[in-house]
């Protein structure tokens, strides 16, 4: 019987496929965003109220990642965003091979900002790569006070947190200063944004944000 | 879960390795995985023990050793590892503490003959 030194990444497959993709994306002047969060923090209704806010001054595309259905890509080409799903028909996650394979239908360079929409899970997303530029984290107050201490994961790899259903505070209780110290605490470069996609409060703050985000990222990939 | 996808890389890496060096079986796998790394161990055990049937890693035993939870006090700058009622700093007190671990998943080694 022998050892034998090995020292290698499981996750080298995912990983180098989703920097084949960045490069990508990169050559094609597209920015991306993958949005993880539980299910039902209203990732796509952010997605359809904010798309409206955006179009004026970036060419949108949303992958729509959910087991079953195509509904959510359905609601948002409704709302005139242009979408595809994908339906993983059990994958609890998206991973760097899906999002290559859906990309034969989309012309990346007409594409300034590619949303993808994960599958709604705190946990398994936040392992795989897609070859993003901004990774956001929602979440939204009927989910519990201490889910950024419960899965740490999901906040420590993420570049922002959208707090998203603020229209239900005053009916739920729930600490945003706690919770935003738990998220820091998982991780403290967290960009805080606090909407409502029922009473358009915040999105504004979001979409510009982005937008600044998104022009600053194709003018310095230009140069 | 995703932890068959983790076993079919696992496995791809272990027949990689195998085409490399040429041994005839695996007796043990030695992993090694951060404390971020969303990975369950017994699922991933089962997980290899479908995938490795009837193969060289038939049988092998998946040795997971999972890191600490690693944290940083922002105060005092010392580096601990603890469980979740850790919220204070054991050197200086200090409550501003931050996760400082990481999420990544090795293979170290592995018995073969």
């Amino acid at each position: 019987m022998a050892k034998i030194n090995v020292k290698k990444d499981i996750t080298s497959r995912n990983r180098q496929l989703a920097d084949e993709l960045r490069k990508r994306f990169v050559a094609a002047g597209t920015y991306v965003i993958n949005i993880i969060s539980s299910p039902g923090s209203g990732k796509t209704s952010l997605i359809e109220k904010m798309g409206p806010q955006l179009i004026d001054n970036l060419s949108l595309f949303v992958i729509d990642g959910d087991l079953e259905t195509q509904n959510d890509a359905n609601r948002l080409k409704q709302a005139g965003i242009p979408a595809v799903q994908i339906e993983t028909h059990g994958c609890c996650h998206l991973d760097a091979v899906m999002i290559d394979k859906v990309l034969v239908n989309i012309d990346l360079d007409r594409v300034d900002l590619l949303i993808i929409e994960n599958i709604g899970n705190l946990i398994c997303p936040v392992g795989f790569d897609l070859g993003e530029n901004m990774r956001v984290v929602a979440a939204s107050p009927a989910e519990g006070q201490d889910k950024p201490l419960k899965y740490p994961q999901a906040y420590h790899r993420a570049d922002v947190c959208i707090f998203n259903k603020i229209d239900l505070l005053p009916y739920i209780k729930f600490d945003t200063t706690q919770f935003e110290a738990d998220a820091r605490r998982a991780n403290p470069n967290l960009q805080f944004f606090y909407t409502s996609c029922l009473t358009g409060q915040g999105v504004d703050n979001w979409s510009q944000w982005l937008l600044f985000e998104v022009k600053r990222h194709i003018k310095a990939n230009d140069c | 879960m995703h932890e068959l996808s983790i076993a079919q890389e696992l496995m791809e890496i272990i027949e990689s390795e195998q085409r490399a060096r040429g041994f005839e079986r695996v007796i043990s796998v030695q992993l090694q995985f951060g404390a971020l790394s969303c990975v369950n161990p017994d699922a991933l055990t089962f997980s290899f023990e479908v995938i490795s049937k009837d193969n060289l890693a038939d049988g092998a035993i998946l040795q997971i050793d999972i890191e600490p939870m690693q944290y940083l006090c922002r105060k005092c700058d010392y580096s601990f590892s603890g469980s979740e009622e850790f919220i204070t700093c054991p050197k200086c007190g200090s409550g501003d503490i931050v996760i400082n671990a990481n999420h990544q998943m090795e293979i170290i080694s592995m018995e073969v003959e």
